[in-house]
């Protein structure tokens, strides 16, 4: 909201210099320039564009992080159904953070999708180096392919978990690591 | 055949109604589409069949950009437009349907996935203005906003209700959606649901038991390729490759990428077997849509016939470059070893495999009676490829014809396991697979050099099973249920 305010703010100076001043720099007999407000104005707008690059990967990153605390909770309170002999509400609590860890992986749930899929309908790319942007899927700001992948894999490797905590077939130990092992996956992830 | 209309710059030059054949037999159709009342004039993308009111025959579901329609069969082979009454039709750019009973209450459900939400004006005003391997193409659909899927809840009177959010269905991604896929993938009773999205993960919504889903395809395995990529979902089916009776699912994808399939792990889990199915080099060049398995030399496993062509005719400019696989394409055949290996034979298949067209649509049936399958491929501004199954009948078969009486949904999503020879294969029942199409109902198996099938059971949709002992094979055999 506040960058939008700039943003309106900018836009009705620069608006006002063209108006007033704009043509005060095409003096007869010197080289012509663009007029120094519309110069600071972009100045302005470019400090604006490049924090919103920023704030923009901030936000990736509390999505991710969100998830990821998400994930947490449900390893633990699975630990907790399986210790009390819930083998249903421990299978269910591994299911709910497997799907949390693949949120991880692609950067927020469907609905981030969606708001990805605007940006890059707008042709928007956070890494718009092509060398930098190979690392990562279209639209993606934070998550690398490979970390994506050993993303994913753990939230599979969770969904059978859960498979075999339900069918009864889980070791009492199965739940033990699975906390520590998401840990150092998430922040090698977000790093 | 559900038809488009044409366009001739950004003039509407024919409103194409689709076209209702009758078979009269020995490959002769009769169109019969004014006296049946199914000639609706929508823009159609494809079709969904099944007994809505459960009165014994199958109606239609046609999906359109713009209003879809619920043409209801009266029983004598006239339709009549139920839309307006049932509250089925979706006005949006819908692709693909299918039935399926998802509470198991005993009246067919309905899915309905929709591409792109894009008006008449912003349709007729598109430009090219998307740069690809250099030429100038159409936008899409990454650039265009997305269109949410529908459930609809048949409330078993004549009318459905909205209940995507209520069954846990809502497609709060606005994915680009195509093929449904209803299927008890998990071989627990009830019916799943799997969607393939075009540029986005696809869906695999776990029947949760009473009629909600629960979206597993993101942990799963079959939400997006073996490396983590979300592919661009086309056309899809599902079915038992390597003879270990579970569900494998098979989903088309765009040009250059590969035609991925998902072997069932069992649990609910698959695994991407694409390369080790032989699939990888032989589908990666081909836009690719309809697909089907189907075992076209009868020789107890199940083959695969793949769908092609490109969405831009400026492919046929650079054709050379993308692989020889231009806006007309031929379609490819691939044979099964029998343990889900699969070798392409295109080559080999005959004439009509040289084919080239831009095939989207794909149907499988025995459309003579004569003991193999052929196929019906609907092409994009060209009339549709008829194939006849030449000498496929060489291997023994035998054809179940399901025939409940109506009342409840008992024919969608059954079951049948047939043991011939000691070799036990896996069918399923279903509506809107391949692309947008609808196959032949009756259940189709190869039995090879068996005379005799030792033990077929059909486990009808609501659970309830029917067994046939030592059945003849050489025919089309009517099965009702106990």
């Amino acid at each position: 909201m506040k960058n939008r305010r700039v943003l309106i703010g900018l836009s009705l100076f620069a608006v006002f210099v063209v108006t007033v001043g704009g043509l005060a720099y095409a003096i007869p007999g010197k080289a012509p320039r663009t007029a120094p407000g519309l110069v600071s104005t972009y100045a302005e707008l470019a400090t604006v564009l490049l924090a919103s690059k920023k704030t923009e990967a901030s936000l990736v990153r509390a999505i991710c992080t969100d998830a990821y605390q998400a994930a947490s909770l449900e390893l633990a309170q699975a630990a907790g159904s399986l210790r009390n002999g819930d083998r249903e509400g421990a299978a269910k609590h591994l299911e709910s953070a497997a799907t949390a860890v693949a949120m991880i992986a692609t950067e927020g749930d469907k609905a981030v999708a969606r708001v990805r899929n605007r940006l890059l309908e707008g042709g928007h790319h956070h890494h718009a180096k092509a060398e930098i942007a190979e690392r990562y899927d279209p639209g993606y700001v934070i998550i690398e392919k490979t970390e994506k992948k050993k993303l994913l894999d753990e939230a599979g490797a969770l969904g059978r978990l859960a498979q075999t905590v339900r069918d009864g077939t889980a070791q009492p130990e199965a739940l033990e690591g699975a906390g520590q092992n998401l840990s150092a996956l998430y922040l090698e992830a977000v790093k | 055949m559900v038809t488009a209309w044409k366009l001739s710059g950004r003039e509407v030059v024919l409103r194409a109604k689709n076209a209702l054949y009758r078979n009269d037999g020995g490959f002769r159709f009769t169109d019969v589409t004014k006296e049946s009342g199914a000639g609706d004039d929508g823009w159609g993308c494809g079709v969904a069949v099944g007994d809505v009111d459960n009165d014994g025959d199958l109606d239609l579901y046609v999906t359109n950009y713009g209003p879809n329609r619920l043409l209801l069969n009266q029983g004598d082979g006239t339709f009549r437009d139920a839309t307006g009454r049932s509250g089925t039709g979706d006005p949006r750019w819908s692709t693909c349907a299918t039935f399926f009973d998802a509470e198991g209450d005993g009246d067919l459900d309905l899915y309905v996935t929709n591409y792109v939400s894009a008006g008449w004006d912003e349709i007729i005003a598109a430009e090219r203005t998307l740069l690809w391997k250099d030429q100038l193409v159409m936008v899409g659909p990454v650039g265009l906003p997305g269109a949410r899927d529908i459930f609809y809840r048949n409330r078993g009177d004549g009318t459905f209700e909205d209940a995507t959010a209520a069954a846990g269905l809502e497609d709060i991604g606005a994915f680009f959606g195509y093929t449904a896929v209803a299927t008890d993938y998990d071989d627990d009773g009830d019916v799943d649901l799997y969607v393939a999205n075009d540029s986005n993960p696809n869906f695999c919504y776990r029947n949760n038991g009473d009629g909600t889903f629960t979206d597993v395809g993101s942990w799963n395995g079959s939400g997006m390729s073996g490396t983590g990529d979300a592919q661009a979902g086309m056309g899809a089916d599902a079915g038992d490759v390597d003879g270990d009776l579970d569900l494998d699912l098979v989903v088309t994808n765009f040009a250059e990428d590969v035609v991925t399939l998902y072997r069932n792990a069992g649990g609910g889990f698959f695994e991407d077997a694409t390369a080790s199915s032989g699939l990888s080099v032989a589908t990666f060049k081909p836009l690719s849509w309809g697909v089907a398995f189907f075992d076209f030399d009868n020789d107890e496993d199940l083959d695969l016939v793949i769908a092609n062509g490109h969405i831009y005719p400026q492919a046929d400019e650079i054709r050379e470059r993308i692989g020889g696989y231009g806006f007309n394409a031929q379609n490819q055949l691939f044979e099964n070893d029998g343990r889900g290996r699969f070798s392409e034979i295109t080559a080999d298949a005959g004439p009509a495999f040289r084919v080239e067209a831009s095939s989207h649509g794909l149907a499988i049936g025995d459309l003579d009676n004569d003991g193999d399958l052929d196929l019906v491929f609907v092409n994009v501004d060209a009339a549709p490829t008829v194939m006849e199954n030449v000498g496929g009948n060489a291997r023994s078969w035998l054809t179940l014809d399901l025939r409940p009486p109506g009342g409840r949904n008992l024919l969608l999503n059954a079951k049948v396991l047939l043991t011939a020879g000691g070799r036990t294969q896996l069918r399923e029942v279903r509506t809107g697979n391949s692309f947008a199409s609808h196959h032949d109902l009756r259940v189709h198996f190869g039995l090879g050099e068996n005379d005799t099938a030792e033990r077929v059971e059909i486990r009808w949709a609501d659970g309830t099973k029917k067994v046939l002992t030592n059945v003849k094979a050489r025919r089309i055999l009517r099965v009702t249920p106990d």
